[in-house]
């Protein structure tokens, strides 16, 4: 018998801690999965939808436990930072994890957010470029089922087909909705480049799941399973042998001779602590879940760059009224966005951008002031039909640079109910981005008159687009990085990270797939090491 | 193409093999392989995992033990050294070359009444447009009393009739035509004719329905109780896509419209269409018509006094089930969509068979028919319910969208088709003791009945 | 640990977080559920439909009871003054009321067309909405011809393309719904923005006539750099901790939009 409980315990059952377990177990290696929240079968987030009032709020279906709370619950998150700017995020703690709850954008990073600094002069360089990671994005795409063509310039800049790919998407893009036609026939004109957001969403049958039908609800709930979520992997890695324990909150990771990790402490609901030992440890916890855990064991940090460097794509939202009907709610809630501002040379000055187009109901966004205002019986329904109709809301993807000042810590001054300790975050917004804003109002002005807009939220409002980067750094330097180029600790040779936080650039795009590609490479690595 | 090479080759060593130059024509070659298409020769003896189209090795659960496809293809190891005569035998009297019988999963009742310029087809194109593997699939071995295949020798006196049907040249999408086709190369009966005491066909209740494992085949004639109400438009579409108005194909009828009903010329699935609507019909084995009892808006929103649990599934009722799995496809009233993307289950017919197999083997399966790849399929739900949920889901879609007098489904009827087990009855599953007890009557009806028994899949992991 | 262990202890503590409390007894109310009931004859009379089901009436009625131990006397005074108004157009008998009675009436509409009462937040669960209804949500029912009740298509894949029911579509390239380079692409670069509408963007006004108008008052649109001065004063303001939950305001744009 082995003297370990596992040849690797992975933390985190989300779609990365799920691709890394899905390899292992496919390898054959014993495999141990550790997950905080409960399990949850789609359709049962589906009726909590149904059932709920908050059909806004995308964490609302999901489990709500005292013993794993997630970022919507009372006191867990406390932010500190600028006047004008409030830290939101939104994640989830269930078999899983958030991509329950995601829009499912499966974007490639582009060569040149690899490079930020040797290009712009800004930020950070990652220690991989775009050609090393390729082959994985293929994997990745594959294993999600991305919808999406490989003929088209996503970056905007008269590349031709761009990024370079070595295959195709698995599934050609989904159909174009009327709204998104209107977008491209209107802003195509003034010069906007529109690109197909490719997604993980089946556009026909794929690996057992049906094709989008439009149901408008991918966040907070695809009732149909269209849409890729870690739980799918999840399933995958547990028939292929990984033992999945859930309503198990790992708080520590214990270090012996030789700095190599031997165990992971975890707590259950009802507050006995148990350990499990294994050869390889894979913290795949969430951005900021994962910091949260290597600074409660002190481990991994010798650089003290753990928790710091928190980014997101901190942005801008507008909502108009057209002069026209485009009806948005027609389809998934993305399908296209501009992409002009991806890899402009003023990338040295200010934020690259992406603009996109949400796709939303609005219904519930537009009748209760129309209630207030007093309207009733027939003139109420024609006003929300007619403001339904018009309805568009445009969001920006927002760079940030990677600032060791704007991190994540544990709070121990806030404890769940078993004790262990919230979160304390500081993230404030610099000159880098703030200095976006005066392109992405000469943008917002030409989109507005493209539609003879009236304005419902003019674009002013700073809010998070809830993609955690940077709070696990990915460098080549033990000084100032978290994380090897593999996603192995500087500090503990059996102990990888492996989460959106290792990405030491942000970009303009949901940075889930390059972090599935990184999970998948990290899972070939443990393969050939175990 | 792939199969051009072999016939060329073997074109130029004609005299070789035991092939006249007739039969070496690439026109009959071609009209060969539509009629394999139309038989269906490859749901068996093609494993999709496999070593190649007709290579055999598809292994087939039966309550016995497994049953593997013979390799078919023109090879040592296949049909390769067969002469026409030794193949015609073998496709319409059950009997190998070498004198052993054949299971009567092979339904060569049904091919034996297939025209003799169909079996030259379809003989030239499994010599000469298959290629050739040397695939030795695994053994079948049932045990006693069934490894003894002689037994069949006397089911075959009672129930193989050799005559040849006609309209095998009839008109394109004639009746005539039609007729043909069903009762021959598609041998519809072997799944919707009901069986006898002794499991032959009853020739009274032809296509008047049967069973398949844990799949109902519903009565298919021209009655109230089987397809009266389809179209001849709704079944050539059921066979091309799977799908129509009126229901999807599942289990066995899903793989024979994909690999076969949907590669057939449109002529002959309006054929097979003129000629179902002219079956007399048959009473029984269809859906249960009568009063439904659909929940209302209020019965499927949340109890007025109840607080929704989260995580905890155990109290919701089947139509609340069926609210959050369901509706989203199929509607809240069960209505399916309004561009007819998904069909509805009222007057479904999986929904109101008395037995509740179809129904619970969709829920646990999906349906999964791709054929079209802009149409939509249903995903497995086995993963996602425990049986106690389908129990109650399936029951709510029975009385609320097929009749109000169709009996609940319960958990105990759930767990046995996830799991496989078919109700055999107790001359299966006394058989050995039967026969060593000399009763050889009873082995004999019994391996004939593995003709209905081990069509059936195991889908659920 | 026994699993019987670990369920009860969930158990209780999901109880201890999220109880909410419960409805008032039902006996009060659960032998007027009918289409004759105060709440129900109110209800169609606010809504201008009768086909509302009076079970969902009763849950507005104990929900909003919860909420507010006066509504039963509230209900009974709006019902009174809605049947002795005269005609029965719900926009006519809605302007009639009393604000009292408005109040009572706006609780009970929005509990009808939002399906909840009480309020939701996007980014915290710590809320105090309830739930009422989804499938009678009547906020949904101008539009249900055109689209879904998210999370309940009524259609098949890609239907989304076509023009929408109603709409008399603009003519467009035929390569307009073709996504990648086979579609439409830019030949220019995008232009500078006309200044009225950066007025605009800028937060000054809301409509193009109100832009013009500042504008011809001698107003300017902000420039680059004053933009970028004031972003970073407004960062300064008086940073203080927050906690997760505060909902951002946007009451400065919102103001513009009930007019």
């Amino acid at each position: 018998m082995s003297d370990y409980d596992a040849d690797v315990i992975i933390i985190g059952s989300g779609t990365i801690g799920s691709h890394v377990a899905l390899q292992c177990a496919q390898a054959g290696k014993s495999v141990i999965i550790l997950e905080a929240g409960t399990k949850l079968p789609r359709w049962k987030a589906v009726q909590n939808f149904h059932e709920d009032a908050a059909k806004r709020n995308w964490n609302a279906p999901y489990p709500r436990l005292p013993w794993a709370p997630h970022s919507y619950m009372e006191g867990y998150i406390e932010a500190t930072g600028d006047a004008d700017f409030d830290y939101v995020t939104s994640y989830l703690r269930v078999a899983g994890g958030t991509t329950r709850h995601w829009a499912a954008a499966c974007w490639r990073l582009l060569p040149n957010d690899f490079k930020l600094k040797s290009t712009y002069g800004v930020g950070r360089d990652w220690p991989i470029s775009y050609d090393d990671l390729e082959p994985w994005y293929v994997k990745a795409e594959r294993s999600v089922g991305v919808s999406g063509t490989a003929q088209d310039d996503q970056s905007g800049q008269n590349r031709g087909a761009y990024p370079p790919r070595s295959q195709d998407y698995p599934m050609p893009p989904e159909a174009m909705p009327y709204s998104v036609q209107r977008m491209t026939s209107k802003l195509t004109d003034m010069g906007y480049s529109i690109a197909h957001e490719p997604c993980g969403r089946a556009s026909r049958p794929y690996d057992g799941r049906p094709a989008c039908i439009g149901n408008n609800n991918c966040e907070p709930a695809c009732p149909i399973g269209a849409m890729y979520s870690g739980d799918m992997t999840l399933e995958k890695a547990v028939a292929a042998g990984a033992d999945l324990r859930t309503e198990s909150v790992a708080f520590k990771l214990e270090t012996g001779e030789g700095g190599a990790i031997t165990a992971v402490h975890f707590r259950k609901p009802d507050g006995s602590d148990h350990q499990l030992t294994a050869r390889r440890f894979v913290v795949a916890s969430h951005g900021l879940e994962s910091p949260k855990l290597l600074l409660m064991s002190d481990v991994a940090n010798s650089s003290d760059q753990v928790g710091r460097n928190l980014m997101d794509h901190t942005g801008l939202t507008f909502s108009f009224l057209a002069d026209e009907p485009l009806w948005t709610g027609r389809g998934s809630v993305q399908h296209g966005c501009i992409v002009n501002r991806r890899d402009e040379p003023s990338r040295a000055q200010h934020s690259a951008i992406r603009y996109s187009f949400r796709n939303l109901v609005p219904n519930l966004d537009i009748a209760p002031d129309l209630i207030e205002q007093g309207l009733r019986g027939e003139a109420l329904d024609d006003a929300i039909r007619d403001r339904a109709g018009r309805y568009m809301q445009i969001s920006t993807m927002s760079e940030t640079l990677a600032i060791p000042t704007n991190r994540v810590q544990p709070n121990p001054d806030w404890t769940d109910s078993i004790g262990l300790p919230g979160l304390k975050v500081t993230y404030r917004l610099d000159r880098y981005v703030r200095a976006m804003l005066p392109q992405a109002q000469r943008d917002f002005a030409n989109f507005a008159q493209a539609f003879g807009a009236e304005v419902l939220t003019a674009p002013n409002q700073w809010r998070n687009q809830f993609h955690i980067m940077g709070t696990c750094i990915m460098g080549d330097d033990p000084a100032d990085s978290v994380v090897d180029k593999d996603c192995r600790t500087h500090d503990h040779d059996n102990l990888f990270v492996v989460t959106t936080g290792v990405m030491p650039t942000s970009a303009t795009v949901n940075p889930t797939l390059t972090g599935i590609a990184l999970a998948i490479r990290a899972g070939d690595t443990l393969v050939k090491e175990l | 193409m792939k199969h051009m090479r072999p016939i060329l080759v073997l074109l130029a060593a004609l005299c070789a093999g035991p092939l006249s130059a007739q039969q070496a024509d690439p026109a009959l070659v071609a009209a060969g392989k539509a009629v394999a298409v139309a038989g269906d020769c490859a749901a068996c003896h093609t494993n999709p995992e496999g070593k190649g189209d007709f290579a055999g090795g598809y292994g087939v659960d039966s309550p016995l033990g497994t049953i593997y496809g013979a390799n078919i293809t023109p090879s040592p190891q296949g049909i390769g050294d067969w002469s026409f005569d030794q193949f015609d035998t073998a496709m319409r009297k059950g009997r190998a070359p070498d004198l052993h019988f054949l299971y009567p999963a092979m339904p060569y009742t049904a091919y034996a009444g297939m025209a003799e310029s169909d079996m030259k087809a379809l003989y030239s194109y499994l010599q000469l447009g298959v290629d050739p593997s040397d695939n030795v699939p695994p053994h079948t071995d049932l045990g006693f009393p069934f490894s003894f295949r002689a037994i069949m020798a006397g089911w075959n006196l009672l129930f193989l009739n050799g005559d040849v049907v006609a309209g095998a040249n009839a008109e394109a999408g004639s009746a005539a035509r039609g007729e043909y086709l069903v009762k021959t190369l598609a041998h519809c009966s072997t799944c919707h004719t009901p069986r006898n005491a002794l499991m032959g066909e009853e020739s009274d209740s032809f296509l008047g329905g049967g069973a398949v494992g844990e799949w109902i085949a519903p009565n298919i004639t021209a009655g109230p109780d089987g397809i009266g109400d389809w179209s001849r438009d709704d079944i050539a579409r059921f066979l091309a896509t799977g799908r129509n108005a009126h229901g999807v194909a599942g289990g066995e009828m899903g793989t024979a419209v994909e690999r076969s009903f949907s590669k057939m010329p449109r002529s002959d699935l309006d054929a097979i269409a003129a000629y179902l609507v002219s079956v007399p019909a048959v009473a029984g084995n269809g859906p249960v018509r009568g009063a439904r009892d659909p929940a209302s808006i209020p019965d499927i929103e949340p109890p007025l006094s109840g607080l929704n649990d989260y995580i905890d599934t155990t109290d919701m009722s089947g139509a609340r089930l069926y609210q959050a799995a369901c509706a989203t496809c199929h509607g809240w009233d069960g209505m399916g969509s309004v561009d007819g993307a998904h069909p509805a289950l009222v007057g479904n017919t999986a929904v109101a068979l008395d037995d509740p197999g179809n129904l619970v083997m969709t829920i646990l399966n999906g349906a999964q028919l791709t054929l079209d790849p802009d149409a939509s399929l249903m995903p497995a739900f086995g993963d996602q319910f425990t049986d106690a949920e389908v129990a109650k889901l399936a029951s709510y879609v029975r009385t609320g969208f097929g009749a109000k007098a169709l009996a609940p489904v319960t958990q105990a009827q759930v767990w046995n088709i996830r799991n496989g087990v078919v109700q055999t009855g107790w001359l299966l599953a006394n058989a050995k003791a039967l026969t060593i007890a000399g009763l050889g009557l009873g082995a004999l009806i019994l391996i004939a009945g593995l003709a209905v028994l081990i069509r059936r899949r195991r889908r659920i992991r | 640990m026994s699993p019987a262990h670990t369920r009860l202890s969930r158990r209780q503590l999901l109880v201890s977080l999220i109880a909410i409390p419960l409805f008032s007894p039902r006996s009060v109310f659960a032998q007027t559920a009918g289409t004759d009931s105060d709440i129900a004859r109110a209800s169609a009379l606010l809504t201008g439909r009768s086909t509302l089901a009076p079970e969902t009436a009763m849950r507005v009625q104990e929900l909003l009871s919860a909420q507010d131990a006066a509504f039963p006397s509230h209900l009974a005074s709006l019902i009174r003054a809605l049947e002795t108004a005269s005609g029965t157009d719900p926009q006519t008998l809605s302007d009639s009321l009393s604000d009292t009675d408005a109040a009572t009436a706006l609780a009970i509409l929005e509990a009808w067309y939002l399906g909840y009462v009480g309020s939701v937040s996007t980014s915290s669960m710590d809320y105090d909405g309830k739930f009422v209804t989804y499938l009678q949500a009547l906020m949904f029912e101008p539009t249900g011809d055109v689209t879904p009740r998210p999370a309940y298509s009524k259609r098949g894949a890609n239907y989304w393309s076509a023009v929408p029911e109603g709409v008399a579509a603009p003519a467009m390239a035929d390569n307009v719904a073709t996504w990648g380079l086979a579609g439409l692409k830019p030949t220019t670069s995008p232009p500078d923005p006309d200044p009225a509408w950066l007025y605009m963007m800028q937060g000054y006004a809301t409509t193009i006539t109100a832009a013009r108008a500042a504008l011809a008052g001698g107003a300017a649109p902000l420039t680059s750099d004053e933009v970028n001065a004031k972003s970073l004063a407004a960062a300064q303001a008086s940073a203080g901790a927050q906690t997760t939950g505060a909902q951002t305001s946007d009451s400065e744009t919102r103001e513009g939009d009930s007019k």
